[in-house]
């Protein structure tokens, strides 16, 4: 495809109209709030219809596998009794909350917008770097952006066929309708100083669903209600909060939260409102437990994984203390507590003395860490002061579980790094983004 | 979208007063400019006096680039278009992406009119951002109700500058009379006893600074709160 030269004409223009629609997200330095740009690239992601069609296929088995480990481990916990995942892994993950326990979610639907990231090998593989269950955010900036491309490059727009991302806020609003008790669907925000302020206020509008804030809401008879400057309250049927479990509701997390709404997990768990995603995610994308996923597929569905993790090592286990051991300078380490890309650590890195400090704090933190091998990923051309350098990237796919199926939102954020060689691609690092186009033919 | 919290009502009640304050700000800016140049260049005390804002400038020059662009200076303009960006940007979702940037489009103008000094060759381009801003509002805000709030918080801001630099009662009516409308259409409660004495008291002694002072002073009860 070399149709892309009015996009790159037009990438001041576009990024001029991403300023003007406040396209930003929030960054604390210093303990001080800054609003910056999102810095966007005008070349996109091509996926090949087949390529795509198989991560489609691979993404679906995963939070598959994914929602019906939740289910379990909220319940039975047969994958545990059977062996599969040491208990220790699961029940000591900060992510497993008591609180959650013995509910199963309307539509048995836990992880009903799940981000995951993957990145692409030079052999064109495809791996799974990390699933984020809770509130992955992203969908936002690929949204926006193509409204901006097609006005800028019809041209590549009539020349290739792209699947359209127009969908996503119906995809979004469907899957909350589809597991709302009786009453509306609303969008939580923290607050505008929330880094994904944006992203919040932009779906409000896209879903049509109002934009609320703790303050807005209350519980009453166990039912969460929308107190609106009309007059009556409105009951709520499902909220997709974006905010942190532990701010959830102060009577059942954090009792100092003063962000979260008193009794809303006890109207959840009455069924009386659904919360996307269900709280208690945070076991089932925790880094340790991403090293197990391959095997909840098996167990689960009896399925071979379509998508592959990178090669995970869990210092936990003996045999891959060793190896990480002997081969710590060139593997990379990640805390599991850790995201945003922090708590990622490079062994090649290390000087010997680095080294020697890592080897015995895996030897003692061994629950901690994971290790992985370094996957080579692809470079993707971007455009950098006129010129096309190449950078290296991931892409987060969003997968979106409603009660009546999954669905693959063909786009995608694709994030790069800004800095020649380096790995991380976070926004909060300094990471530009670049739309995901999905070829239909 | 039909619904809003009581915050966001509050929001778009300010936002309006913000918008509207920035906007007759800097169209009084053109003629007092002048007046600065020309006529007077302590014409700025005055103004200070009659805003109730601190003169804290030295100068005409001094009052000209603070006035319009120090973001320490909680008066300037830069400052009331900065507050109108923190009320519409948690409004996103009810007067739509369109509408809020052109509120970002006015700071942006108003940034680069700070970098390069352009005192006063900037605010027509701020001013047409919030014209466009209006015009958006009428367009992509579906709810009637939501125009009704957001346009009380603009008459009523409109009303207030007009008592503060003395204009003729055929304005201020105009702007009264649209501010009661705003406020039954918004489900607001109107002081309809304050809005006779705003009359009475501008109509009674046009000249007299104490009659518009009485007005002004009635005039922030026209609201009633809830």
């Amino acid at each position: 495809m070399n149709k892309m030269d009015s996009l790159t004409a037009n990438t001041a223009a576009i990024n001029r109209l991403l300023a003007r629609y406040g396209v930003k997200f929030g960054i604390y330095k210093n303990n001080t709030f800054h609003e910056q740009l999102f810095p966007y690239d005008c070349l996109p992601r091509i996926i090949e219809k087949d390529d795509f069609a198989r991560i489609e296929r691979g993404l679906i088995q995963r939070v598959t596998a994914l929602n019906l480990f939740l289910k379990d481990i909220y319940t039975k916990r047969e994958i545990v009794r059977d062996g599969i995942i040491p208990e220790h892994f699961v029940f000591s993950s900060t992510g497993f909350l008591k609180q959650c326990d013995q509910f199963v979610p309307n539509g048995s639907v836990f992880a009903h917008i799940a981000g995951i990231d993957l990145v692409q090998a030079k052999d064109g593989e495809w791996y799974i770097l990390e699933d984020n269950l809770r509130i992955p955010s992203g969908a936002s900036y690929p949204l926006i952006a193509r409204k901006l491309e097609r006005r800028a490059s019809p041209r590549s727009f009539i020349d290739n066929a792209v699947d359209s991302n127009a969908n996503y806020a119906q995809l979004l609003r469907h899957c909350m309708d589809s597991v709302a008790s009786e009453g509306i669907s609303v969008i939580m925000t923290p607050g505008r100083y929330n880094s994904a302020f944006f992203e919040h206020s932009y779906l409000a509008e896209m879903t049509g669903c109002p934009l609320v804030m703790h303050s807005d809401l209350f519980v009453q008879d166990n039912r969460l209600y929308l107190k609106g400057a009309g007059g009556s309250p409105v009951k709520v049927g499902a909220i997709y909060r974006r905010i942190a479990d532990e701010y959830l509701d102060p009577l059942s997390f954090r009792p100092d939260s003063l962000i979260g709404v008193p009794g809303i997990m006890s109207a959840y768990r009455s069924g009386n409102v659904a919360i996307v995603n269900a709280p208690g995610n945070g076991v089932a994308d925790d880094k340790g437990t991403y090293a197990f996923v391959p095997k909840m597929i098996k167990y689960y569905l009896n399925e071979e994984p379509i998508l592959k993790n990178a090669p995970t090592y869990v210092p936990y286990y003996e045999e891959d203390l060793d190896y990480c051991l002997k081969n710590l300078s060139k593997l990379v380490i990640k805390d599991v507590s850790e995201a945003g890309g922090y708590g990622v650590l490079f062994g090649k890195d290390l000087d010997e003395d680095g080294l020697k400090t890592w080897r015995e704090r895996l030897k003692k933190e061994a629950r901690r860490f994971i290790l992985q091998e370094v996957i080579d990923f692809i470079d993707l051309p971007v455009m950098q002061d006129g010129e096309q350098v190449y950078r290296k990237a991931d892409l987060r796919a969003f997968v979106i579980s409603a009660s009546d199926g999954v669905k693959v939102w063909h786009s995608g954020l694709t994030r790069f790094s800004r800095v020649e060689g380096s790995f991380v691609v976070n926004s909060s690092q300094g990471g530009g983004f670049k739309d995901t186009w999905v070829l239909s033919r | 979208m039909g619904f809003i919290s009581v915050d966001q009502k509050d929001n778009l009640f300010w936002l309006g007063r913000y918008v509207e304050r920035v906007y007759l700000t800097l169209r009084h800016f053109d003629e007092l400019g002048d007046r600065l140049l020309d006529i007077d260049s302590t014409a700025y005390q005055g103004y200070c006096r009659r805003l109730n804002i601190p003169d804290i400038y030295t100068d005409a020059l001094d009052f000209i680039e603070r006035y319009m662009y120090d973001q320490s200076n909680p008066d300037s303009v830069y400052s009331n278009l900065s507050r109108a960006y923190d009320d519409g940007i948690v409004l996103r979702s009810v007067i739509s992406s369109a509408s809020l940037s052109y509120v970002q489009m006015g700071l942006d103008a108003i940034d680069e009119g700070r970098k390069t000094h352009a005192s006063l060759l900037l605010s027509q381009q701020i001013i047409d951002c919030l014209l466009a801003f209006w015009g958006c509002i009428d367009d992509y805000c579906d709810a009637h109700q939501h125009r009704n709030v957001i346009k009380a918080g603009r008459y009523m801001e409109r009303l207030d500058m007009q008592l503060r630099l003395h204009d003729p009662w055929p304005r201020i009516e105009v702007s009264l009379r649209k501010l009661q409308r705003r406020i039954a259409g918004g489900g607001l409660k109107c002081d309809g006893q304050a809005a006779d004495g705003i009359m009475e008291y501008v109509l009674k002694a046009p000249e007299d600074d104490d009659s518009y002072l009485a007005a002004l002073k009635l005039s922030h009860g026209i609201i009633i709160a809830d």
